[in-house]
């Protein structure tokens, strides 16, 4: 079900380009407006008629996407949406071309910082710190052990490295996303 | 029967025995801490008390608090739920002596079983099969080294007064006994007030097999058969199931007449739990009595259509069981998944925040007990359980796909949950085979760093219309909350207006 684009009549009346993050996977997703109704093209695929049939206040969002249904909740996010659909939950970073293109400079420099900060999952309570500054750690080594939730959580490196900074000590509160250590 | 009961507790589990008590044309009462002011477990009550501050320290385990408050509005008997003050002997002695009825077993039995060394020591003694180990508290990390060499590695160090996973850690080798110990130290005085550990072998590969139990005070026992809750994180307890893919009519017989006999031995009354390994040969090993309602007791009322929440009032008000055990029938397959507010795709850690939409799951077969709805923050104060999704089915095939669509019915915006984890268990080929034991989540579960194409795709359309429709407009999602406060006032101001 291919849009007509041979008819003079069928011509898009508007077209917004997003570009959507998931991870470390980037989409482009363009929307497509026609007198026939939504279109949606992802990357350089083929364009594909959207219907949408609720965007309630709660955060409902469902669509008919090229005859199938998608039943979804849409949340905002601190840095984007969270989308809720067919049992996963994820965080998406949506940004429309124009923004995209500002953002693109940036970004190198930031997301290489970030990936190398250990940031607290929770609030909580340092229990222990295992490494010092200096110190060489392999992946899945614990860094620090932080206790909420009535449990005690071992804090692990992601990716072997160094350890740069220790921002933290043992017995110290710490808030949401707090910077514990940094790798380098 | 009792006509007034006070809930000691919040969250599910609260929720949950207000709805046995409102079929039983009991009053319930609810108590809140400051942070829970507006919780669903105390909107659902008939009364409902502050029992002040925030954390549980200062709110649910305050038992002179609890007594005084149930003093003070008429209950006569005190359901504590799990955790907090459900299996302390102290406080189940000061209900008695404040003439109010603990509706669990006598302190005198908790006392016995709630200490796992002096636990160990009845059972042995009782007949009960036990894992290789020592029974009495190991006061020093070099000890326990020592120890450990003399039994053989894998061991396992736990708190002496613990349950639930807490305070407890694997050791593989001998080198890490003692920061483990420490951990695991800290942990149990932190969670339950006391260090003290013990330690005995690991089971390699051990299926986590727990038989029901419920006594009246009249010495008659039963057992509901078991429940299967090998899949866990953290020693924690994700999805159970009953009757157990491993345990046959005959197993079934001779565990259930070891929990009976367990029970007996401490002269236990009202439900508990006796916890089981099953290794891969069949050899069963008794591991601990939980001396209250678990958290998965939906699925045994399930199978054998018992409502034990009902039977715990009943017999803590002196009535005898109305059933004996050749009428305890099994009967189809159930299965129970925990929501939790974790992110299974970074290591189960919590997840916080605020839950702005949920969407519940319905239909045949399908029971969901929660206190979960839109406006409810989740707060790192509190366990991190949601709900819990029960299914019931005439076969276990057809629990596991009702299962699958009940959880693609399940969605909570706001906070990581679990349900994508179970939907992936539902279908995860050696779960399927029955073929489970306690490290199949760490063995068998990936992270989802990736996702696949079609999937991507479909998250990116709905990111990108979610965009395209609303831009950065603020949701006018009203916490629930919030909501019923408004009309309150609104009323109250309508009432106060003077014509």
């Amino acid at each position: 079900m291919t849009a007509d684009r041979s008819s003079e009549l069928d011509r898009p009346l508007a077209v917004t380009r997003y570009r959507v993050r998931v991870g470390d996977q980037e989409t482009t997703v363009a929307i497509v407006e026609r007198a026939a109704g939504l279109f949606v093209r992802l990357d350089d695929g083929p364009e594909r008629p959207l219907e949408i049939l609720a965007r309630l206040a709660d955060g409902e969002l469902s669509v008919v996407l090229d005859g199938e249904l998608l039943r979804a909740l849409v949340g905002e996010r601190e840095a984007g949406r969270m989308i809720v659909y067919g049992g996963r939950s994820v965080d998406a970073t949506v940004l429309d071309e124009r923004a995209a293109r500002l953002a693109s400079a940036a970004a190198g420099s930031r997301r290489a910082a970030a990936e190398a900060a250990i940031r607290a999952p929770m609030p909580g309570l340092v229990v222990a710190v295992n490494v010092e500054p200096g110190q060489a750690v392999t992946r899945g080594m614990t860094l620090v052990v932080l206790s909420a939730m009535k449990m005690q959580n071992e804090l692990t490196a992601r990716e072997a490295g160094t350890v740069k900074e220790v921002h933290v000590s043992a017995g110290q509160t710490v808030d949401q996303n707090q910077v514990l250590v940094t790798l380098a | 029967m009792f006509s007034k009961v006070l809930i000691a507790n919040r969250g599910e589990i609260a929720t949950r025995v207000v709805r046995a008590c409102r079929e039983l044309g009991i009053r319930a009462v609810a108590v809140f801490s400051d942070a829970d002011r507006g919780a669903p477990h105390v909107r659902t009550a008939d009364e409902a008390y502050p029992l002040g501050g925030t954390t549980a320290a200062e709110s649910y385990l305050r038992a002179d608090r609890l007594i005084e408050i149930a003093k003070r509005c008429g209950a006569e008997a005190v359901h504590p739920g799990y955790g907090f003050l459900a299996e302390n002997p102290a406080f189940a002695s000061a209900c008695a002596a404040a003439g109010l009825v603990f509706i669990g077993p006598p302190p005198e039995a908790m006392q016995a079983l709630g200490s796992k060394t002096s636990a160990r020591k009845i059972m042995e003694a009782a007949g009960v099969p036990v894992v290789p180990g020592t029974l009495d508290a190991i006061p020093t990390p070099a000890e326990a080294a020592d120890l450990a060499r003399e039994i053989g590695f894998p061991v396992a160090l736990k708190a002496v007064s613990g349950g639930g996973g807490r305070g407890m850690r694997v050791v593989e080798r001998p080198e890490d006994v003692e920061s483990a110990f420490r951990q695991a130290s800290d942990e149990a005085a932190a969670s339950f007030g006391d260090p003290s550990l013990y330690l005995e072998r690991l089971v390699v590969r051990p299926r986590h097999v727990e038989i029901q139990i419920l006594a009246d005070q009249h010495g008659n026992v039963v057992h509901l058969g078991e429940r299967e809750c090998s899949v866990q994180r953290r020693h924690q307890k994700l999805v159970e199931e009953s009757p157990s893919p491993a345990v046959d009519a005959a197993l079934r017989a001779q565990m259930g007449e070891v929990a009976v006999k367990a029970a007996q031995a401490v002269g236990y009354t009202n439900a508990g739990t006796c916890e089981m390994l099953l290794d891969q040969q069949g050899n069963f090993y008794f591991l601990e009595v939980n001396a209250r309602l678990q958290v998965e007791h939906p699925i045994t009322e399930l199978v054998t259509g018992i409502d034990l929440v009902h039977q715990q009032l009943r017999v803590a008000a002196g009535e005898p069981l109305g059933f004996k055990q050749s009428d305890v029938q099994l009967r189809g397959h159930a299965i129970e998944c925990r929501i939790q507010a974790e992110d299974p795709d970074n290591q189960f850690f919590p997840s916080t925040g605020r839950i702005t939409a949920v969407r519940a799951p319905h239909g045949p077969g399908v029971r969901l007990d929660g206190a979960l709805e839109a406006g409810m923050d989740v707060t790192p104060l509190y366990d991190s359980l949601l709900a819990k999704l029960s299914v019931w089915a005439e076969d276990r095939p057809a629990a596991l796909a009702r299962m699958f669509r009940a959880l693609g019915e399940t969605q909570v915006l706001g906070v990581r949950t679990t349900v994508g984890f179970h939907r992936w268990l539902m279908r995860h080929p050696p779960f399927v085979a029955g073929d489970v034991d306690t490290e199949i989540v760490q063995r068998d579960w990936m992270p989802q760093t990736e996702l696949p194409p079609d999937e991507l795709e479909r998250l990116a359309v709905l990111a990108a219309l979610a965009e395209h429709l609303g831009g950065r407009r603020r949701q006018v999602v009203a916490p629930a909350a919030e909501a019923e406060g408004r009309w309150l006032s609104f009323a109250r101001r309508a009432a106060l207006r003077v014509p």
